[in-house]
């Protein structure tokens, strides 16, 4: 039972990391409201204090774009191939509604506390 | 580069094959951006005692290449509390008094011990792994299928809390439950019997007359 011999650090840093988790895709969807490579996504959102390894955005771009939330385009940059993404019609309107969301989720947090 | 070529040679290999090249060519991009970029930084090319760091934040190639894959389970967490019962249900009510019996045996049966000597004796618990082996799997098999099948999610969906048990007094022992208890160990006597354990028992009888008469 890993739950009983964790330390309150990890404790902490597990239900950060859940936390995070969680906002991960809204703030994808947000950031692709201009258009990035994967690289530079990362460094924008690394930027904004949302620092997410590769081996979790990559997989999470595919889901959105399965989802149809995003289009990606294959091009050529300073000689190298990239794949560029952006919002879909479809991701404008869902980030709108998850923006809403998200405002309200904070106004009630802030209520508890 | 030598090292990255490897590490995204083992990540391709975990990968499905229909998007193999495309995850690869977008990983790899990726990892070359943040060398060069370290690079650029030191100006000077990294040596792979610098290049290891990046790879292991990246995380271990399987770990890499099952996130990009969809999460399946052989037993969902929806059905995996009835698994559970089942599997425990199999293992005390048939598996462990059935090695009990053949310690039993094994112990107190000369006779038994005379027709099984040496690494026989080990030998005479075949049908005993046969039957653990097999009822674990077919168990296993059945509520795999059971995932697979649309019949969970339109099981789970339709239930009445009306039709729930009433709530266990632990003053009063049902008469229900003991009616299921008792099926229920006959029913395991019935297949242990049909499993070909009913050798065991003879000699559990004939030891235990042996005994009766000795004293």
């Amino acid at each position: 039972m890993s739950h009983g011999i964790e330390n309150p650090d990890q404790r902490f840093e597990n239900l950060r990391q859940e936390l995070r988790r969680g906002s991960l895709p809204l703030a994808v969807l947000a950031a692709l409201r201009t258009e990035h490579y994967g690289y530079t996504l990362r460094k924008t959102l690394a930027d904004h204090g949302m620092a997410i390894d590769e081996g979790t955005l990559y997989p999470l771009l595919r889901r959105l774009e399965a989802q149809g939330l995003l289009v990606s385009q294959w091009r050529e940059e300073d000689k190298r191939n990239k794949r560029f993404y952006r919002l879909s019609p479809n991701g404008k309107l869902i980030l709108k509604q998850l923006l809403v969301e998200w405002k309200s989720i904070h106004t009630s947090l802030e209520d508890i506390f | 580069m030598e090292l990255v070529d490897r590490y995204l040679q083992a990540v391709k290999f975990w990968l499905p094959r229909e998007q193999k090249d495309d995850i690869i060519a977008e990983l790899s991009e990726d990892l070359r951006s943040q060398i060069e970029e370290k690079e650029a930084e030191r100006g000077r090319k990294l040596a792979d005692a610098e290049v290891e760091p990046i790879l292991k934040r990246c995380g271990s190639p399987m770990k890499v290449a099952g996130r990009y894959l969809p999460q399946r389970s052989l037993i969902g967490p929806a059905l995996f509390p009835i698994y559970s019962v089942v599997i425990r249900s199999l293992i005390f009510y048939f598996l462990f008094p059935w090695l009990l019996v053949w310690i039993g045996v094994a112990i107190f049966s000369p006779d038994f011990r005379a027709d099984h000597p040496g690494a026989a004796l080990f030998l005479s618990l075949d049908p005993w792994w046969l039957a653990g082996t097999y009822s674990l799997l077919f168990c296993t098999l059945a509520f795999a299928m059971l995932e697979r099948s649309q019949m969970r999610s339109q099981a789970m969906n339709q239930w009445n809390p009306s039709a729930l048990p009433v709530a266990h007094d632990r003053n009063n022992i049902s008469r229900g439950g003991t009616i299921f208890e008792l099926t229920l160990s006959v029913a395991s006597l019935a297949l242990w019997f049909e499993l070909g354990a009913f050798r065991s028992v003879f000699h559990l009888l004939d030891c235990i007359t042996t005994l009766a008469r000795r004293e």
